[in-house]
């Protein structure tokens, strides 16, 4: 794997093979982090697309300040996903599509419903969260980042994260609760 | 007192993701936070038992992935000043001619050079293949094993980077196939010095070629794994084979390859006459080796294949790089202003600012 550091230079002088590179590098996660957090596929295909293309519009001016690459990619996402709220373009999400809810995970009725019922309660919980609360539930057990990394990409210092999902725990518990 | 529980915590969710701990022996391990624990810590486990969503299509990947690089492409030209706009008209026409036609060539250059790395599927691929056709076209007989040998080498090289996205192509395993036996056909052309050099070269891409095989049969399911497992058997004949002539080394008076008369090479062992789906070259004839060939062709004993040159993946997986996380000593960017949490839809804010990419320090 190429130094990431010299596939963003490669990347910021034209070098289409670097760009791709660094696409391909990433784009899986931030479509999974985008996807969790909007629940809709649609939605989570045309704020991906959003966020590369912004990455590559300021491409030019960025400076890793010892921060991953990818880190950057989850704060334009993360703008982009509360613009998206702000914005009032909460669809309906069909139960099936929200990847709470994947289907085909058990093959027997009653393991179906305590599954379904059991990631679907889940999900509403998660709903219910701030956005940083939510970001480090996703973040932390759906897509196993660090605590180093979590706080680069909200920008807070690595005990903050951890009083944050530490918060975040407490309030799905009591939502779960009810 | 929070912050030790929060450390706790963090401890115990660590060793429950890496499977060091249970949530019971968390809760014998701190008996004072057990009630606390024995709250959070399961909500952690369903958390993580969410399933993962499924990964943008390849479809749609490749076509954003397009749509990136014309943007980016198009931001290159952009950025460009013209610099004729003080010539006289027939001049600014005449090196606008010039201008246009050695861009032309330049992108076509690039574009060659930068579907090097692209993958079946990939936008820039059919150019690449274009390439290496018209390359196969130009190169003389005597230089036509080694460049088969090339190209069963990027072939590899593709099922590779392929395997890692979790795409298993049987396509490309009939062409390694189509490749490896261009050359072994195509080294009795060549002088017996140089198909000594070709045979190690060859005997060493099939120890890789086994290694890379090897992986992609553990990420293949059902008939592609069928398939996977049936061309690592046929590598290893072959390579089986190669080492025969090697260590037969220049006695072609009995070769085979230096008496068309006799047949072809024997076959691989193993290998069936099925063509593989989509295989624009269906496998040769299978027919049994000659007497003659039997005869000269005397496969040592199997030893185990050294790794030697392994065809590098180009493309890791993800992972975020594990080196040292500065904290971030400056607000970060995108938080200028704090969104409201769980904002209702349909509130007039004004759009969230976009994460300034970090400044260059100023000089």
């Amino acid at each position: 794997m190429h130094n990431e550091s010299q596939l963003i230079q490669r990347a910021k002088q034209g070098d289409l093979t670097a760009l791709s590179e660094l696409y391909n590098l990433h784009v899986d996660r931030i479509y999974q982090y985008i996807r969790y957090r909007t629940g809709n596929e649609q939605t989570a295909e045309d704020i991906t697309a959003e966020v590369f293309l912004r990455a590559i519009e300021s491409l030019g001016g960025y400076n890793d300040q010892g921060a991953p690459f990818i880190a950057w990619l989850y704060r334009i996402a993360y703008a982009r996903i509360v613009d998206f709220w702000r914005r009032g373009k909460r669809q309906q999400t069909a139960p099936l599509d929200d990847p709470l809810l994947q289907d085909g995970l058990a093959s027997t009725d009653e393991a179906i419903d305590v599954d379904f019922l059991q990631h679907r309660s889940l999900q509403k919980a998660l709903r219910q969260l701030t956005d940083d609360q939510q970001n480090v539930i996703i973040l932390k057990f759906m897509q196993s980042m660090s605590n180093a990394e979590i706080a680069q990409i909200l920008g807070k210092t690595e005990g903050a994260v951890k009083a944050l999902q530490r918060r975040a725990l407490e309030s799905l518990a009591r939502l779960l609760e009810r | 007192m929070s912050d030790e529980f929060d450390t706790i915590l963090d401890q115990c969710l660590a060793d429950l993701m890496t499977g060091r701990a249970t949530v019971d022996s968390c809760l014998r391990r701190y008996p004072t936070q057990a009630g606390r624990l024995a709250t959070l810590l399961p909500i952690a486990e369903r958390a993580r038992a969410v399933p993962r969503p499924a990964p943008l299509p390849v479809d749609k990947r490749r076509v954003l992935e397009a749509r990136l690089l014309k943007t980016a492409g198009q931001r290159a030209v952009q950025s460009t000043r013209p610099v004729t706009a003080r010539l006289p008209v027939w001049q600014r026409r005449g090196t606008f001619a010039v201008m246009s036609l050695v861009l032309s060539v330049l992108f076509l250059f690039s574009a060659v050079g930068v579907s090097a790395a692209s993958l079946p599927g990939d936008v820039l691929y059919p150019i690449k293949r274009v390439a290496e056709q018209v390359r196969t076209a130009l190169t003389p007989d005597h230089a036509q094993a080694a460049l088969h040998l090339e190209l069963a080498q990027v072939r590899l090289h593709e099922l590779d980077a392929l395997a890692q996205r979790g795409e298993v192509s049987t396509e490309l395993l009939a062409e390694i196939e189509a490749e490896t036996n261009a050359v072994l056909e195509r080294v009795a052309l060549l002088p017996v010095e140089q198909q000594q050099a070709l045979l190690t070269q060859m005997a060493s891409f099939q120890d890789g070629q086994m290694l890379v095989l090897g992986r992609v049969a553990a990420l293949a399911q059902n008939d592609k794994q069928t398939r996977v497992k049936a061309a690592l058997a046929d590598t290893a004949a072959k390579r089986q084979q190669v080492m025969g002539l090697l260590n037969r080394g220049g006695d072609s008076a009995n070769d085979p390859a230096h008496n068309p008369g006799k047949g072809p090479l024997p076959t691989a062992v193993g290998s069936e006459t099925q063509p593989s789906p989509g295989n624009s070259n269906p496998a040769k004839p299978t027919t049994k080796p000659s007497a003659t060939a039997r005869s000269t062709v005397e496969p040592k004993p199997t030893k185990e294949p050294k790794p030697e040159e392994t065809p590098k993946p180009t493309k890791a997986h993800p992972a975020t790089p594990e080196k040292p996380t500065p904290r971030v000593d400056v607000t970060p960017p995108g938080q200028e202003n704090r969104p409201t949490p769980n904002s209702p839809p349909g509130q007039e804010d004004s759009p969230t600012k976009e994460p300034k990419p970090p400044k260059e320090p100023k000089k």
